[in-house]
């Protein structure tokens, strides 16, 4: 009895393994393979949604910083790789001057911070980067982003480590918002993506969009999550509060929701 | 036989009579061989010039009305954003370039990642971008300027109904606050859009940030600063 017990729980185990974990790696495996290029926001389209509501409210907001690193120099074509890990070294500056030498980190303004933007030292780390993660005009896969990121790491005595924000390859939300607050900002490897500016105005809000097909990644520093009440119900816009990486823009909203796939999600740790 | 030969001489003589009477008279009165056509053909040349003047009015009319119709079209130049170039730049080479305004740098602002970007084909130049923060962080803005009518650039919601019209001191602003965010009960963070339209540039401010202590903060004094007429 106990014997066809055994037999009968290995088999499952074996089709557990098979079948399930296939798909997940699947999925991993694709990912994996998805360069991330995108530097110039080019071959976009602009979208406006107007919004009449009643009332609007914030359910939550977090943001690591009042003004949060927002590089955006691209040595060359595909470098949103290089310019998000930038933004994230940048970020950590802060508690570590030594991650991007001869570059002032920013200032503290009451409880929060405002970061510097670029200057010849960051552009020198991303050019770092861009040589450490193999970008070329293919740009950057995941793997060579996180092993970029490992070895300028550990060239600065510093140990890096990653945390997945995602479940069952979706964004788990709730899990980002927890890293936010705890004081890691996020990488995240889009194919597709937006970015959002809202025009707030007294009962009617319009949001622009900026929409790309292409595969980016951008660091989120913050959320923000909008509750419209209107004439037909509420309804409920959730953002990343991002450094998109792209020229032009210093920081924005993505809309986790509109026109993008999230392929991955990691929460960054520098210590 | 007599009288038929007598009528036959007479009615000769009378005919005679009549062609010479008053010097040739009758006859000169006639209208000759030659007239006619000389006068027919006399008609038809004016006739003809007539109607070549119509037919070549009317071309010259339908010509004008396709080249106004069409060559605008044909003659417009298409910029592909693949075969575009940029490259780090400076404000001498900005200043120079720009027709219409000038761009000044006060002291308390630090400049980044300035480039300026030409189609690989033509050569030509398109546009200029450029990053500025303030020395205490309070301010960051992005500015695109486009320096060629050619050009189109799309990123910037012209259209846009929330656009307020400021008149500085040489030109126009178009402006639009976006969404603020509170950070205390005493500050928020503004965000702005703009834009400046010259006869040969436009500027695009398609990202003003500043940390304030008043709803519309100091935007219109920093652009007003930054941003001169040329003389």
């Amino acid at each position: 009895m106990l014997h066809l017990g055994t037999i009968a729980l290995s088999a499952l185990l074996v089709l557990c393994s098979a079948a399930a974990p296939a798909s997940l790696f699947g999925e991993k495996k694709e990912n994996a393979s998805i360069a991330y290029e995108d530097t110039a926001s080019i071959n976009g389209t602009s979208e406006d949604v107007t919004l009449p509501y009643l009332s609007r409210t914030v359910i939550s907001s977090h943001s690591l910083a009042l003004m949060y690193p927002s590089y955006n120099y691209s040595p060359a074509v595909g470098s949103c790789g290089c310019i998000a890990g930038a933004n994230i070294l940048g970020f950590y500056d802060r508690y570590d001057e030594n991650l991007i030498p001869d570059h002032k980190s920013g200032t503290q303004y009451e409880s929060t911070y405002l970061y510097s933007m670029e200057d010849s030292a960051v552009v020198k780390v991303i050019e770092t980067l861009y040589e450490y993660m193999g970008t070329e005009h293919v740009g950057t896969t995941e793997n060579e982003f996180i092993n970029g990121m490992k070895r300028y790491c550990n060239e600065k005595g510093k140990t890096i480590s990653f945390t997945s924000c995602m479940s069952s390859n979706s964004l788990n939300f709730l899990s980002a918002q927890s890293m936010l607050k705890a004081n890691q900002p996020i990488v995240l490897f889009l194919s597709g993506y937006n970015t959002a500016d809202i025009t707030m105005r007294d009962n009617q809000d319009t949001i622009h969009y900026w929409i790309s097909e292409a595969n980016h990644i951008m660091i989120a520093f913050g959320y923000e999550i909008f509750s419209y009440a209107t004439s037909s119900g509420n309804t409920r816009f959730e953002y990343f509060e991002v450094a998109p990486g792209l020229s032009g823009v210093i920081q924005t909203y993505f809309d986790i929701n509109y026109k993008t796939k999230i392929n991955d999600a990691l929460a960054v740790n520098i210590y | 036989m007599n009288i038929k030969k007598r009528l036959e001489q007479e009615a000769k003589s009378t005919h005679q009579k009549i062609l010479e009477e008053d010097n040739n008279c009758f006859l000169n009165s006639l209208p000759t061989r030659d007239m006619v056509p000389q006068k027919r053909r006399h008609c038809a040349y004016h006739w003809k010039l007539c109607f070549s003047g119509v037919v070549c009015t009317i071309s010259a009319m339908l010509i004008i009305v396709c080249a106004v119709l069409f060559i605008p079209k044909n003659s417009e130049i298409i910029y592909y954003e693949q075969n575009f170039q940029s490259s780090t730049s400076d404000m001498s080479s900005l200043n120079t370039d720009l027709k219409d305004f000038q761009i000044y740098l006060k002291d308390n602002l630090a400049i980044t990642n300035l480039k300026r970007t030409i189609d690989g084909l033509s050569g030509d130049l398109l546009y200029y971008e450029m990053a500025l923060q303030s020395n205490d962080n309070l301010i960051r803005t992005s500015l695109t300027i486009v320096c060629n009518k050619h050009y189109h650039y799309e990123k910037f919601h012209k259209e846009d109904e929330s656009l307020i019209q400021a008149q500085l001191t040489g030109y126009t602003l178009l402006y639009s606050f976006e969404n603020t965010k509170t950070i205390n009960a005493q500050s928020t963070i503004l965000k702005a859009v703009a834009l400046i339209e010259g006869k040969n540039e436009t500027i695009y401010i398609t990202d003003y940030q500043e940390v304030s202590f008043d709803k519309n903060g100091s935007f219109l004094e920093f652009i007003q600063s930054l941003i001169k007429v040329k003389e």
